[in-house]
Formats: C-alpha cells, structure tokens, sequence
C-alpha cells in the first residue's frame, strides 16, 4: 500500500510500524492441537487427526487506529482497507438487488459529497473546467445509482461562518479575561480527557485559548491528539466541511426525504485519505441510529480509478444538473470561498473579525486590500496583518506542511506566538497537494502541477459566505438560528488527547 | 619500529558507559557524554604534561535519559547535545564560566540520536530513532527554527554529520543505507542513496575535502565512497544534476564485530576506527596510488583490548595541527581515553 504515499516530504508520516497485536483465535479449546505458520505467514490450526484450519488474524479498525498512539497518524493500508470504493461498489448492488426483489424498505439512499479540491484535480488532468467535472461526476455517480449529488463548498459556508463567530467570541472572552486577571502561565499541562464528552474539556471554550487554530485538517488534529494534548483547547470547535456535510445529509435531508440516518450511505470524495479517519471519530457517530455522518471516504485518486473500473470517459461524457447542495450561483455556474485553497479560513475568518471586532470594512486578504501580507522562511508560512494607525491589531498566519507545525507548536507551548488565528494544514501546500489527489504526468514537475491544480481552484468565482443564501435558509430552517443550541450541537465537536500507552517492545525497530 | 598506538591519559569521572566524545574546534577542550546523562569538558592540566587532565565542567540537569552524542558549534561557543529523552540541548558558556542549558528542540517523537552543526554554524541536523531527520535553522536569541523533517530512512537514524564546507547532510540509519541530503530553494531532499552495507550504518565521516566518505557498518566493514561529479566519465546518472556517490573501496576483515565509529583525520588523512571487538584501528590510504577512483587503505596500527572488555562507542582525531597524533575514545567502560599515534 505504500505505494500510494510514498515520495512524500515533509507529510507528517506514520513514525513506526503498526503496534496492534495480532490475536490468534483458536477455533476450539482443544489443548493438543497446534499451530502452524505456513511460509507466507499464515496461521493454521493442526488438530490431533492432522486437519489444518486457517486461522484469522485480527482486523485493526479505524477506532484503533484513533485510539493508539503508537504512530503519529494513520497506518494508511488500514484506512484503504476499511473504507473503499468496494465498499461503495457494495451498497449499490445491494441496492440493486433490493429493488429486484422489490424490497424497498431495504433500499438506501445514496449520497455523495464531492470536495472542491478533488473536482480541481480531476480538472487539471482531463483538462475541463471545475463546472464541467462536477456536472459530469453527478452524470457519472448518478449512473452508478447515486441518489444525490452535493459538494462540501456548500458546508464550507457553515464552517466558515461557525469558525469566524467562534473566534470573535474567543477574541472577545480572551481580552476580558486579559483585563480581569494578571497574566498566567499558559503552559498548562494537558490532561486526560474522556471520550464520553463529560470530561472538563466541555469547558475549554471558556479558557478561551488564543491563537485559534484551524480544525478542518484531519491530519493536524490527529497528530495534535496524539502528540500535543496541550494544544488541543486552541483547536477550533467548528467542524470540518466534511463533517458539516455529514449533520446536513443525516439531520436535515433525512428529516426532510423523511428517512432515518441509517438508512442513508454518505460517501465523501476528498483530497486526503485521513478524512476516512475523520469519518470514523466517535464524535461523528450517531448512538441512537448507530450510524456516522459520512459513512465511507473515498479519494480523487480512487474515484479516477472508478472511471477505469465503469470503462468511463470523463472526457466525453455526458452532463446532469447539479443538485441543490452544491454551492453555484443563480447562473448555475460554481462558486468557492476566496482566499486559500485549503478554504480560505484565515482570510474570511479576518474579514468578518476586522468588521465585528474594530469597524473596519473593506477588507480583502486574497487581494491583499487593508493587510500586510508577508511570506515567511518558506512558502507554507504565511502572516496577514491587520494593523490601525500603524499598530497590529489582528496577526493571523497560515502554516502548512509538517515543519511549520512544528514551529508553530514550540512557539505556542513556549507562550512566543504572536498570533490570533492560525490556519493549519498538514500537507505542504494545503488541500490542494492532498494525499489522496491525482498525480501528474512524470514529465510534470511536482511544483507545477501543484500550482496547476491550485490555479484552476481558484478560477472558480468567489462569494461570501454570508452572502450563501442557501446556507442563510437552512441557519432558520433547520438550525433554529445564528447561536442556538442546535447548530453549536450539529456544528460543533470536541477533541481528546490520546493517552500514551506502552509501546510492544517486540515491535518497536530500533 | 612500525606505527603504534600508545595511550596517554584516561579520563575517569562518569559513572555509566561513555557514548560519545568531541574535541572543541580548537583541540583546547574535550567533551565526552553518556548514560549518566551528563557532558563532562577535558583539559589536560599542563601544556606538556598530557598524562593528567581535569574535569573542569559537568554539564548536567537539562536531560533526562542518556546523552547519546555532543558536539561542538563551529565557532566553539556552544554544544548540541542529543539525548534519549527525545529533546537536543544548546549549552552556553555564562558569564560566570558555567555552562547552561540554554534552549531545548523539541520534535522528535522518541530518542534523539545524533547531533551536528552545518560548517557556517547556522543550521543544526537532529536524527533519531522516529526515523526522521530534522534541520533546523539557528535563529536569534538562541531560537531554532525547524527548516525540514526527513521521513525517508525506514528505520532508526544513528548518525547525522554535515560536509566540511557545504550545506549538504550525511545520515546513516538502521535501514542500512546513507543518505544525502541538499537544499534546493528551502526544500530539502534526498539526492543520493548510497547502497552497500548488508548490516546498520553506524558511523560517517569525510575526508578533509570533502570529496570522500568513510561508512562504519555492524557488517563489521568500512566503506570509502567517492562523490563522482555529474559530467563524469563513467556516465553515471544523476539526480538533480547532483554528484552521484559510489564505492570506491572496502575495507573486511579487519573487526570482528561491528564497527561503531570512524573517524578521518582532517589535518594528516588517517582513518581510526573503534567497534564492538574492543579493538581500535587505524588506516592509511596507499601513497603510490595515483587512481584516485580507486583508492586503497591498509592497517598501519592497532590497539586490542583498547577499553579492557568493553566496547569501544566513539572515536575521534584531534582536529588541528597541533596535537593532530592524539586519538580521544568513549567506551562501554565508563572511561574516556587519550591515545597517541607513533610513527
């Protein structure tokens, strides 16, 4: 499986080989039998009469993999394994069968949300627009049986919105909290947290912890739940667009197509393959209905590699219309969030500061318009400044990519960050240069691709968030409100650090 | 008479296996460190007198697990030290003559291994046993900044040492193999592989130009490796344009056991490398050679038994003209040792 990942620089790597034991069952309690290991590493049980029976390993899950902190993020064969296009390939004949046999109480409905970046890569290399690749993957999908297709620019908005009115509320708690106290020590030690949620993390919002940093990238918030449990109340409590797409398919379409949860299957198309591990938080899971959000992950790389499966040509096919989902304005045409390409979260989230916090309008971060935009040591560290009369008042930062983490997390553990707000992204150069997208030709180079892919995103036409009339509606709809209980319910979620456990000597390479 | 090694002086203060040692730029001090999670500095207490020396500092207190390696910053002011509490250490001298602990890197996942400082002193390696390899950019206020981290070997990093005058990294690892490592507009990458060992790759030096390399393998042998330029004749392939490095020689049967450290002399060329046998060793390259493709190295001195029954961790040659006959060498002994080298 590695093959998939290897080449990578700079990605924050699994560090270790998987420590997960592997159990022998043994298929009954018959003490003189033995077992034997075949040369391929097979277990067979040999009973008395000479009679070998084929032992299983044990399967490591995606809970395992969040709950163990024996490698700093995920072992990737596992996240291939568990959740695939088979997977996908199944619910669909499945539900072929079922309406065959006209058991249609058994039918579920199929979702699928496309990532913006995913639709970017697919692009660049079929050479079609964003808007061609989307009405084509909704032809493409919907041929296989899809029900619905969506794309997570659309609960982007929500994150957006949610994460800029989480960090004025931060900002605000923080600079009360600054005049009320003399200044504190900030290196609180992490504690364990539960995972039930009834732990003192329920609290976090009122330490009010700045800098706010990002929490739609899987891989950051993996690596900070095993490594640096203290950073985790800085995290944004907002969930990612991922995620979001998973409240808005099983809340509020179920109850709007009036199905349950678990009868609809929610496929998310992502640039990264830690955005399966995503899916399997228990955060993201549904106790009464016992089903997640997003019920399996796929990348761009496998959804090219459906296309050869379905003997499909992207580059000829046919065009369905885009569903009510997917983020386009009234022409029809797609639309994005400005700034980055891995979301635009530090410039929307300082846009809507500067006017909530300091009156200022007017601002434009992608166009540089009202802040100073400096480039640091290396292209994935950025820092915008928002300054009055010549002082900084707001210093947001980007940092992508494994060694501007680092950095950054020294910087916050030794109390020297000078920032408010900082977008992480474990990959260098964000989304856009996800794990799972589409690689170029051998005769591209690497950078030129990136910026390829990166440049066809942003062609894409931008609209604000809060100019998301689709988004504003369901705020009412199906929210109750800006601020209510349900949207911080469906919109929000925790985080919890993962206790180190002994590492199996046995294992470990020295 | 032939070449001989005669021990000078042992230094006797830590209370657990000595690790490593490392001169000072100039020669004047010698650090050594080891499990007791100490450095402790050497000065030999008179000019002539080289038999009695003292421990004029312990550096103590900031590592909680051994100290695997120390070594000293270009211009000699501060030490790096790596340790197996994951964390390296940056010692100053204060004004009151003692050294501190001034700033700790922190990023590996797991022990630390090896430390060195790039020629100019502006950048530091870190290599460890989470596989990685870290660069890290020295910045004001004795503030580091983390410039790459390396995820290429497959298995533990034992050493990291940096060319004599370039930005260009050398690593050894557990997986076998030496990587090399360039800086192309802040990006670094590996440019070169150099495949040959059959067992870990304990140790790496270069020779003073630069040009050549010598490998210390638990495959009990020495390797010379030679940076082939790109428009050479063997028309071999390149990688970025970069030099391609291969195998020049191979030196067997000379350890029984693997061979832990190897140190090449930068002033006078000779090769002295420590192992696991207990047995130092010292080489010389054949002066009537004029192929330098294929140079050849022969035995001119041994020392068996150098740390009685214990393994010898870490050797290394005194660095400047002066005393450029001395040899230092950590062993599993506790002791540090001082040996001359007699023609």
């Amino acid at each position: 499986m590695s093959v998939i990942l290897k080449d990578l620089n700079d990605y924050i790597a699994p560090s270790q080989a998987c420590i997960k034991p592997v159990e022998v069952k043994k298929t009954n309690d018959d003490k003189n039998n033995v077992i034997k290991i075949d040369d391929s590493g097979g277990y067979y049980e040999v009973s008395q009469e000479g009679i070998e029976t084929k032992l299983q390993t044990a399967q490591i899950t995606l809970d395992d993999c969040l709950a163990c902190s024996g490698c700093i993020t995920s072992a990737e064969s596992v996240l291939i394994t568990m959740q695939s296009r088979e997977e996908l390939y199944n619910v669909l004949k499945l539900n072929k069968e079922a309406i065959d046999q006209n058991n249609l109480d058994q039918k579920k409905t199929v979702v699928i949300s496309m990532a913006p970046q995913s639709i970017a890569s697919i692009a660049a290399k079929y050479d079609l627009t964003p808007l061609q690749v989307a009405k084509r993957l909704t032809h493409f999908f919907k041929s296989l049986g899809v029900h619905y297709v969506f794309d997570t620019s659309f609960s982007r908005d929500f994150s957006l919105l949610e994460s800029a009115r989480e960090f004025v509320e931060r900002y605000q708690l923080y600079q009360e909290k600054q005049q009320k106290k003399p200044p504190q020590d900030n290196n609180i030690k992490s504690t364990k947290i539960k995972r039930n949620g009834t732990s003192e993390n329920d609290g976090a919002m009122n330490e009010a912890k700045l800098p706010m940093l990002a929490s739609a990238c899987p891989g950051w918030i993996c690596y900070a739940e095993k490594t640096h449990g203290f950073i985790l109340p800085y995290i944004s409590q907002t969930k990612s667009p991922q995620q979001i797409m998973g409240s808005v398919v099983k809340d509020h379409l179920a109850n709007k197509l009036g199905i349950k949860p678990n009868n609809i299957y929610h496929v998310g198309v992502m640039m990264c393959f830690d955005k399966k591990l995503e899916a399997s938080r228990p955060d993201f899971f549904n106790d009464y209905y016992q089903v997640r959000d997003v019920d399996c992950v796929i990348t761009t790389g496998e959804v090219d590699k459906m296309f050869e499966e379905n003997n499909f040509d992207i580059k000829i096919s046919e065009e369905s219309l885009l569903d009510s989902f997917i983020k386009t304005s009234q022409e029809g045409a797609l639309l994005r969030s400005s700034g980055s390409s891995s979301g635009g979260y530090l410039e929307f989230i300082l846009e809507y500061a500067a006017r909530e916090l300091f009156n200022i309008t007017g601002v434009d971060v992608e166009k540089e318009q009202g802040v100073i935009v400096k480039i640091g040591r290396n292209k994935d560290f950025k820092e915008v400044t928002l300054e009055i009369d010549g002082k900084p008042v707001l210093k947001f930062a980007s940092a992508y990519g494994f060694r501007n983490i680092q950095n950054l997390v020294r910087k916050i553990k030794s109390s020297n960050s000078p920032y408010h707000y900082v977008e992480v992204m474990a990959c260098p150069s964000g989304c856009i240069n996800g794990g799972g997208q589409l690689k170029p030709d051998e005769t591209i180079p690497m950078k030129d691709w990136i910026s390829q892919v990166n440049n066809i995103y942003r062609n894409v036409n931008s609209l604000s968030p809060e100019k998301n009339d689709v988004v504003l509606n369901l705020y009412s709809e199906w929210l109750d409100g800006i601020n209510s209980e349900k949207s911080k319910k469906l919109l929000r979620t925790q985080y919890h650090a993962v206790e180190i456990t002994l590492v199996n000597p046995l294992a470990v390479k020295w | 008479m032939s070449p001989n090694l005669e021990q000078i002086a042992e230094l006797k203060g830590h209370i657990d296996r000595v690790w490593s040692v490392a001169w000072s730029p100039t020669g004047n001090v010698l650090a050594s460190c080891g499990g007791d999670k100490t450095v402790r500095l050497w000065v030999p207490t008179s000019e002539n007198g080289s038999s009695e020396w003292t421990c004029t500092h312990v550096l103590e207190g900031a590592h909680k697990r051994t100290i695997r390696s120390v070594t000293w910053s270009p211009d000699g002011r501060q030490l790096a030290t790596a340790s197996f509490d994951a964390l390296t250490g940056i010692w100053e001298r204060g004004e009151d003559g003692d050294y501190e602990c001034v700033a700790t890197l922190e990023g590996h996942e797991n022990e630390t291994k090896s430390v060195a400082w790039s020629s100019s002193g502006s950048l530091l390696a870190t290599c460890g046993r989470d596989k990685s390899v870290w660069i890290w950019e020295v910045a004001q206020d004795n503030d580091f900044e983390c410039l790459s981290v390396l995820q290429e070997h497959t298995q533990d990093v034992k050493m990291v040492i940096w060319h004599p005058t370039d930005e260009l990294l050398v690593s050894a690892s557990y997986d076998d193999t030496i990587k090399i490592w360039r800086d192309d507009d802040d990006d670094w990458y590996c440019s070169d592989t150099l495949e040959g060992h059959e067992s870990t790759v304990w140790a790496i030096d270069f020779d003073k130009t630069g040009d050549y390399l010598v490998s210390a393998s638990d495959d009990k042998t020495l390797k010379f490796w030679k940076s082939f330029p790109n428009n050479n004749q063997e028309g071999m392939d390149t990688y970025r344009v970069h030099p391609k490095w291969k195998c020049v020689h191979t030196l067997s049967g000379q350890h029984s056991r693997c061979v832990y450290s190897v140190s090449w002399s930068k002033v006078h060329g000779l090769i002295a490398s420590g192992s696991g046998d207990n047995v130092i060793r010292v080489f010389e390259q054949d002066k009537s050679q004029n192929d330098t493709d294929s140079p050849n190295f022969s035995l001119v001195a041994s020392v068996s038994s150098a740390h009685g029954v214990a393994d010898v961790n870490c050797i290394q040659w005194y660095p400047t003209e002066k005393h450029s006959n001395w040899l230092a060498t950590a062993g599993d002994d506790g002791i540090v040792r001082i040996w001359r080298f007699v023609e």
